[in-house]
């Protein structure tokens, strides 16, 4: 995958992105992760929160072993959608979820699938960074513990090492996991993730609190990370989406039939044809900067 | 402060004088809860003094036989009775604390918890009096059938009502530090494929260790102050013994025995309740800084 | 949606491939725990339903209009509650009456005065000691300077002490003012000295209460009373005591309440003196030599042998649990009531 080369002719076209030409976009989708089969299809979504609707009709693929955005104004859904994926919705009171979201062959939001072990299956890492009050170990060690996985230091450090974090830690392995600054405990998430042997990671905006050089580590981290692991991304910086990802998905917030605000999917495709050539002109909108 | 330099060059009159002299009275009436303090251990240690003037200390310690018409003044049997009744009524309010304050904290629908909290708070504003009472009539009969033989006056009924009393202490104050850990905490376990019952164990409980702890502790000392339910249920009787079916005196009993009676100030006996009073004081005193030490040192700040 | 124009794979496209997932199977040990903490709250709830009802069953029946109005009796079927129930009205005016005006004063000067930045009020007595030479000004004024550089560790030290305070066992309270008010005072073994004792044993507790509500009120009241000219103490009075005074009501409440069960420290302070007079309602009345209270008349109830009294000390329970509910009802609608929104 030329995930290097993507990562930096994404950045001009940021600058220039009514000049991006839709020619060359076309071209380089193909040859982008954004074409692997979808490990992820969903399929009319909507999610209610008591009788409020906070997205509905959301369709689209997300494909494996690549980097899915979601992007666009707050309030759109972008997380509501992307807490869909591993079932998180079920733990708040009221909420429901419609429509179908097929992994693989079969749709998990169906009720005799077991949420538990989907979420072993699905990873997640938070907005902020939220390791346990245990040491740098026992943090790892939880969710291999929850998942049937034997905690030994070698899986430990595998870890560790795929998140990056390794070298800075490994003879602070007892100490707590607070002691580390915010970005080496965005890694720990993530490694925590990574230690149960995933499927896919999904990330909730993952750099909002951090600043731009813990930021730049983590982006880093995705990219290589999606050589073994399908990552969708919340994000709100476009910038960040158009670095990284392989596909976006701008969301938006419309005015529902009863006046309520909900959140609903403007459009997805790669991320070059998004950033350079979106079709639809809220999109355009908002990347250009004229909104959000 | 502004009202000095009035911009119209006025002089503050407006209650100057009489404004002072408000301040001086509301800090007057600060110091007073100094003076208690004061008070509290001026008078316990003066009593207590003279007491141990005529029972040395030593054998007021290590004495094992508290028998004040004979002169034995051995602290033990009632400081024994003290710590048995505590710990039988940890050991009720312990899981009984925890478990409510699990379930309020990580089960229960909210709106049932908003009804069960106050519910069980009840029973930490319900009059001890009436605790002892509950034990004599209705949970010493009750043991009674279970355990034959069992005397009117025994440890056990008086731990179990204590327990009860301190189970609210517990759980309303476990609860607070519980529901303190930050949700994405949870999260962050749910989303590993942590099932409840590992995010609240695993999670929530050993971030929450420190307030669990420090309420547990808190509860102990209430319950071994706690007076008239053991008076009531436990009996009148000094007895050396870890027996929790046999009848015992605690401190607080005594104290409650020498004063219906008529000791005349100034007596031995009469100095016998301040002495033991102090130790009462100082023992639930060092318990309370425990607690308070153990949240400052391991509480965990989170944003 | 634009499914149509993007280059995802078409629905055609085949799903990758996943393992299948897992049904949905069941945990015993994660029902067992749930219904092990379910148990947990339930014991606790039912043995306060078994205590309640095994009052209201033995009491009940004792209930009556001669029983609130009787004069107390070594004759169970005859003993009344009445003076109980004048004495514990006596014990809460004395309490009330000395207890809320310190405690209230007290958390007034710690929340609003004690805290206040001393920076500027020390530069000003600095500068008006050098312009002094009077000696007695300035003793007065080192004194006060004094004061305010000493003040933030005082206030410490009462903010350590109160909640020291709150949690010293209620007997202890009792040994105080049998030694205090009935030794070196000489106040006989009477209500007055118990209403002290209830009096000393509260203040903690309403000081808490009222600095909690006196902090609810936000700072900016006070500001914005004072940028129009008023000094801190006018700020006060006018804007945020009045603003508080619901919580501080309710505090002392509550407060009064757990006063009001207390039988311990009426018992050192007073012992338990069987008699059959009938306190006067008024809290200063000589007459009322005899410490009577609901606590000490229950205690003296439930600690006869004989079976009939245990029924009258139910019925004297009901009496106080009714006292006790009505308190904290008013409590409740008090705070609901008035509670703002800041």
């Amino acid at each position: 995958m030329t995930t290097d080369v993507d990562a930096e002719t994404n950045a001009p076209i940021q600058i220039s992105v009514a000049a991006g030409s839709s020619a060359q976009a076309g071209s380089a989708a193909t040859a982008t992760p954004a074409g692997n089969p979808p490990i992820f299809r969903m399929q009319d979504l909507g999610v209610w929160y008591g009788s409020h609707q906070a997205v509905r009709g959301v369709t689209m693929d997300v494909p494996r072993n690549a980097i899915t955005a979601l992007i666009g104004p707050s309030g759109c859904g972008k997380s509501t959608t992307l807490r869909c994926l591993n079932r998180m919705n079920d733990l708040v009171p009221g909420a429901r979820v419609e429509g179908t979201i097929m992994f693989g062959d079969e749709n998990l939001l169906s009720s005799d699938v077991d949420p538990v072990d989907l979420r072993g299956r699905i990873g997640m890492v938070f907005q902020k960074p939220n390791p346990f009050p245990k040491s740098i170990r026992d943090n790892i060690e939880f969710g291999m513990k929850v998942n049937g996985i034997k905690p030994t230091p070698e899986r430990v450090e595998q870890a560790l090492r795929d998140a990056a974090l390794w070298d800075e830690v490994k003879d602070r392995l007892k100490e707590e996991a607070f002691s580390l600054s915010g970005g080496q405990q965005q890694r720990l998430c993530i490694a925590r993730a990574i230690a149960v042997e995933p499927e896919v990671i999904l990330m909730d905006e993952p750099c909002s609190a951090l600043d731009p050089i813990a930021t730049l580590a983590i982006e880093e981290l995705m990219r290589k990370l999606a050589e073994r692991f399908t990552l969708v991304v919340v994000t709100h910086n476009m910038q960040q989406a158009a670095r990284v990802s392989d596909q976006v998905a701008f969301m938006t917030v419309e005015g529902s039939d009863e006046g309520e605000r909900c959140g609903v999917l403007a459009e997805v495709g790669t991320t070059r044809q998004i950033f350079s050539a979106p079709s639809d002109p809220r999109t355009e909108a908002y990347i250009t900067g004229r909104v959000g | 402060m502004t009202p000095a330099r009035d911009p119209r060059g006025r002089k503050r009159t407006r209650g100057s004088l009489g404004e002072r002299a408000v301040l001086l009275a509301l800090a007057a009436a600060a110091i007073i809860s100094i003076l208690i303090t004061v008070g509290i251990v001026v008078v316990l240690v003066s009593e207590g003094a003279t007491f141990f003037t005529d029972v040395p200390i030593g054998e007021f310690f290590t004495g094992t036989e508290w028998f004040p018409v004979e002169g034995k003044y051995g602290v033990l049997p009632l400081l024994n009775a003290s710590i048995v009744i505590a710990l039988i009524a940890a050991l009720v309010a312990v899981p009984l604390g925890l478990g409510s304050a699990i379930y309020l904290s990580e089960y229960a629908p909210e709106r049932l918890r908003r009804v069960v909290k106050p519910v069980l708070e009840v029973l930490a504003g319900m009059p001890t009096i009436v605790l002892g009472f509950f034990a004599l009539d209705a949970v010493t009969p009750a043991l009674q059938k279970i355990i034959p033989g069992l005397g009117l006056y025994n440890a056990l009924a008086a731990g179990i009502v204590v327990g009860l009393l301190i189970t609210p202490l517990i759980s309303s104050l476990s609860e607070d530090s519980m529901r303190a850990v930050p949700n994405a905490m949870r999260e962050g376990a749910f989303g590993l494929g942590a099932t409840r019952r590992v995010v609240s164990l695993r999670v929530v409980v050993p971030a929450a260790l420190s307030g669990i702890v420090a309420s547990i502790v808190l509860a102990i000392s209430r319950a071994i102050g706690e007076t008239m339910a053991v008076t009531l249920a436990a009996g009148t009787v000094p007895n050396l013994s870890w027996n929790p079916l046999e009848g015992m005196q605690t401190i607080t009993a005594y104290i409650v025995q020498v004063s219906k009676g008529e000791a005349t100030r100034g007596s031995l006996q009469y100095e016998s309740i301040f002495a033991v009073g102090l130790l009462l004081f100082v023992v639930t005193l060092a318990i309370n800084i425990v607690a308070v030490r153990i949240v400052r040192r391991y509480r965990t700040v989170y944003q | 949606m634009s499914t149509a124009e993007n280059s995802t794979p078409t629905p055609a496209a085949p799903a990758a491939t996943v393992r299948p997932l897992a049904k949905k199977r069941a945990r015993p040990s994660e029902q067992a725990f749930k219904w092990l903490v379910v148990i947990l709250t339930g014991i606790t709830l039912a043995m306060l339903a078994w205590l309640i009802t095994s009052v209201v069953l033995k009491g009940a029946g004792s209930l009556s209009w001669d029983f609130l109005t009787g004069k107390p009796s070594a004759n169970p079927a005859k003993a009344g509650f009445n003076s109980a129930l004048r004495g514990s009205i006596v014990l809460m005016i004395i309490t009330i009456a000395v207890a809320w005006p310190i405690g209230v004063a007290a958390a007034l000067y710690l929340e609003k005065f004690a805290t206040q930045s001393a920076a500027l009020a020390e530069r000003r007595l600095a500068t008006k000691l050098e312009a002094t030479t009077g000696g007695a000004m300035r003793a007065w004024l080192h004194t006060r300077l004094w004061w305010l550089r000493v003040r933030p560790k005082v206030v410490h030290l009462v903010d350590v002490n109160i909640s020291n305070l709150a949690a010293v066992p209620s007997i202890i309270y009792g040994l105080l003012g049998l030694a205090i008010f009935v030794g070196i005072m000489g106040i006989q073994k009477s209500l007055l000295a118990g209403g002290l004792t209830l009096a000393v044993l509260i203040l903690p507790i309403i000081i808490i209460a009222s600095r909690e509500a006196l902090r609810a009120v936000p700072v900016s009241i006070e500001q914005g009373a004072m940028a129009l000219g008023a000094t801190r103490w006018q700020a006060v009075r006018r804007q945020v005591f009045p603003a508080a005074l619901p919580g501080i009501l309710t505090g002392t409440i509550l407060a009064v309440s757990r006063a009001i069960g207390e039988t311990a420290p009426l018992i050192v302070v007073g012992g338990i003196v069987f008699g059959t007079a009938v306190p006067s309602l008024n809290p200063l009345d000589a007459g009322n030599e005899a410490l009577f209270a609901m606590p000490l008349q229950i205690y003296f109830w439930t600690d006869q042998p004989q079976a009939s009294f245990q029924a009258i000390a139910a019925a004297g329970i009901i009496v106080l649990l009714a006292t006790l509910l009505v308190m904290n009802l008013v409590a409740i609608i008090l705070r609901n009531r008035y509670s703002k929104r800041w």
